[in-house]
């Protein structure tokens, strides 16, 4: 019952209790070189040989802006141990190139409770020197409760 | 050499592309990404959180399935969209099979649709760490 009550109103001391109140923040831009020391690591980790920029290298500079800030947000209340990952989307409007400077910013798009776990949507847009949008993409977090 | 528009037909299946998962390839991931989450780096943290062992990202498998679709359309930047639920773990030493089927052609955006998806054999059974995935494709 106790639980019932606490999840209704969307904090419970015992279980995840991630601040709605930093629905909406956005964390500070940050830059990111698509140099080929960053390619060539992450293309290789997955198999590739870093002749092009991988797609899903926009990873790198979206953990940068999201991942990383939100781990940091003591306000948000996020520990890394209990993060998993349930879903994610990119949409690109191009390739990138080695050689090109991106920047990207992540805002909270949201926060939503059920029952000991919950769901952070973080939304990072990844814009080229010239002011373009390349990508776009959406992580979908669940914040494990419990004391394990 | 890229794939052109007209050569696809709906229902047509993409090449599978199958890799072996290994510790090394997980850590070298956390490292080049910036996702240190231990899940994926210690055994008694993934254990704690009631895996078998440290499993891969989901980001790791969905960059394999990328790697997939970029192989068959033959071009890194005609990616257009690629959406994946992590709906199962992926443990070290497995061995994962990216595919895909086209699902729908838009000749006025010449934006090919494929539903993508990982599979894993564990125990007799298919398991699917990405089902259901989405893919567009944009070809000359």
């Amino acid at each position: 019952v106790v639980r019932w009550r606490d999840s209704r109103i969307g904090r419970s001391p015992d279980t995840v209790a991630l601040n709605r109140d930093r629905e909406g923040e956005v964390y500070p831009r940050v830059t990111v070189a698509v140099d080929q020391g960053s390619v060539g690591r992450f293309a290789r980790s997955i198999g590739e040989d870093g002749t092009f920029v991988p797609p899903t290298w926009v990873a790198v500079p979206e953990i940068a802006a999201g991942l990383g800030p939100a781990l940091a947000d003591e306000g948000l209340g996020v520990e890394l141990a209990r993060v998993l990952h349930a879903e994610e989307e990119y949409e690109w409007r191009r390739g990138l190139r080695v050689g090109e400077i991106v920047s990207a910013q992540t805002r909270i798009d949201s926060i939503r409770g059920r029952g000991d776990v919950e769901f952070l949507t973080l939304v990072t847009t990844v814009t080229d020197q010239d002011g373009e949008e390349v990508a776009l993409a959406t992580s979908m977090l669940i914040v494990r409760g419990g004391s394990a | 050499v890229s794939v052109r528009f007209e050569e696809v037909s709906v229902g047509d299946e993409i090449p599978g592309l199958a890799k072996v998962v290994t510790r090394e390839d997980v850590r070298a991931y956390a490292e080049a990404s910036g996702d240190r989450n231990p899940l994926h780096l210690d055994e008694d943290v993934a254990r704690a959180a009631g895996f078998p062992g440290v499993i891969a990202h989901g980001m790791f498998t969905m960059a394999h399935l990328a790697s997939c679709v970029v192989r068959w359309s033959g071009d890194a930047g005609a990616l257009r969209r690629l959406r994946a639920q992590f709906r199962a773990p992926v443990l070290m030493g497995e061995e994962i099979v990216a595919g895909g089927s086209v699902r729908s052609l838009d000749p006025a955006s010449r934006h090919v649709t494929l539903d993508v998806w990982v599979r894993v054999e564990r125990d007799g059974a298919t398991e699917w760490p990405i089902r259901r995935g989405e893919a567009v494709v944009e070809l000359f």
